[in-house]
């Protein structure tokens, strides 16, 4: 029987193109339900609002999903509730990103103008 | 123009594209091939999917996309059509699209672009692509092609499993972006040419561009296959 963990362990594996961290440590995955016929309903977030990069990263979450051995369908709800902040992700990715904690851009280029 | 130089793409270690040049300036261009060939991949390597590994150049208007992800990709003005468009469930689909053009700057009326496309009135209310037909989901993205107005647009496979209906819409909404938009189109049949003209055709095989030519190679293709042009 498939578990959570499995399935968090398999979205692991996929980067967030924007930020370069996985999708579980960036803190978009909201929640995670499996019943016992292995039917999956993914509760997520995205760091930017709007397609296209919500279609390419959904898509990209079921594909992943789908792949694990026991799983049947996999249903994935989007939501903006509660936003995304960077103060959701894993302590790993903050010092992976040199991240502070006080909302910084730390993507961004030092120099002003 | 949107330029692709020696692009090698692997998937799990194995070496799909094996060093794909192609040029594409504003108009409408097909790319075709057997299955297998790598048009998903390299549709992929164009989107920016970080799980490919990428050598080669890609270049927007001179400018290196290479290193960017599919949003920064978007911004510098390239559209990915995808596939099978995902449902995507607890956000409604003008929701999606009103905050994607907020985001981009852009302002369109939304109810105007799904009459062109021949969306019913109600269907921006739904959930996206929640309960949509093959045919609707498509549909939607050509809204979206027509609501961002991209400089480039890469559609792999928009005409596959949809009725003579969506076919057309799909063929007038080509025919009205390519003046503007260079569109590369990946296509398994020829049945878009009922609608629409190519200017340029390109047939990719066993990871490489093997030939490319008029709209013509795409009935040379259908009348004796594929081995005419691969050795």
């Amino acid at each position: 029987m498939v578990t959570k963990d499995e399935i968090l362990e398999k979205l692991k594996t996929l980067t967030d193109p924007e930020i370069g961290v996985d999708v579980v440590n960036l803190g978009l995955i909201y929640e995670v339900d499996v019943d016992d016929s292995g039917n999956v309903r993914i509760k997520m977030t995205l760091t930017t609002i709007g397609c296209p990069y919500a279609y390419w990263l959904v898509g990209k979450v079921k594909e992943a999903v789908e792949n694990i051995p026991g799983v049947k369908d996999v249903d994935i709800y989007l939501t903006f509730n509660p936003p995304w902040s960077p103060d959701m992700m894993s302590e790993e990715a903050k010092k992976k990103l040199g991240y502070s904690g006080q909302n910084a851009e730390n993507n961004e280029p030092k120099s002003e103008g | 123009m949107l330029k692709i130089t020696n692009l090698k793409a692997k998937v799990n270690g194995k070496e799909i594209l094996k060093g794909i040049n192609l040029e594409i300036d504003k108009g409408l261009y097909f790319l075709m091939g057997p299955n297998g060939a790598g048009k998903s991949t390299l549709a992929r390597a164009l989107s920016g999917d970080p799980s490919l590994e990428v050598n080669g150049e890609i270049t927007l208007d001179n400018k290196k996309i290479s290193e960017l992800g599919p949003e920064d990709r978007f911004k510098l003005g390239l559209f990915m059509g995808y596939q099978i468009p995902p449902e995507i469930k607890g956000v409604k689909a003008r929701t999606l699209l009103e905050k994607a053009l907020e985001k981009h700057g852009k302002r369109v009326d939304l109810d105007e672009l799904a009459k062109m496309v021949g969306l019913s009135p109600g269907i921006l209310e739904r959930d996206v692509n929640v309960g949509f037909s093959g045919g609707e989901r498509k549909k939607l993205e050509l809204l979206q092609l027509l609501a961002f107005k991209p400089r480039y647009a890469i559609l792999d496979e928009p005409d596959s499993g949809v009725d003579m209906d969506t076919l057309r819409k799909l063929g007038g909404v080509l025919n009205s972006c390519k003046d503007a938009c260079g569109i590369l189109v990946i296509t398994h049949t020829g049945n878009l040419l009922k609608f629409t003209e190519p200017k340029k055709v390109f047939i990719l095989a066993n990871g490489r561009i093997v030939s490319e030519g008029g709209p013509e190679l795409v009935s040379d293709i259908e009348e004796r296959g594929y081995s005419m042009v691969i050795e």
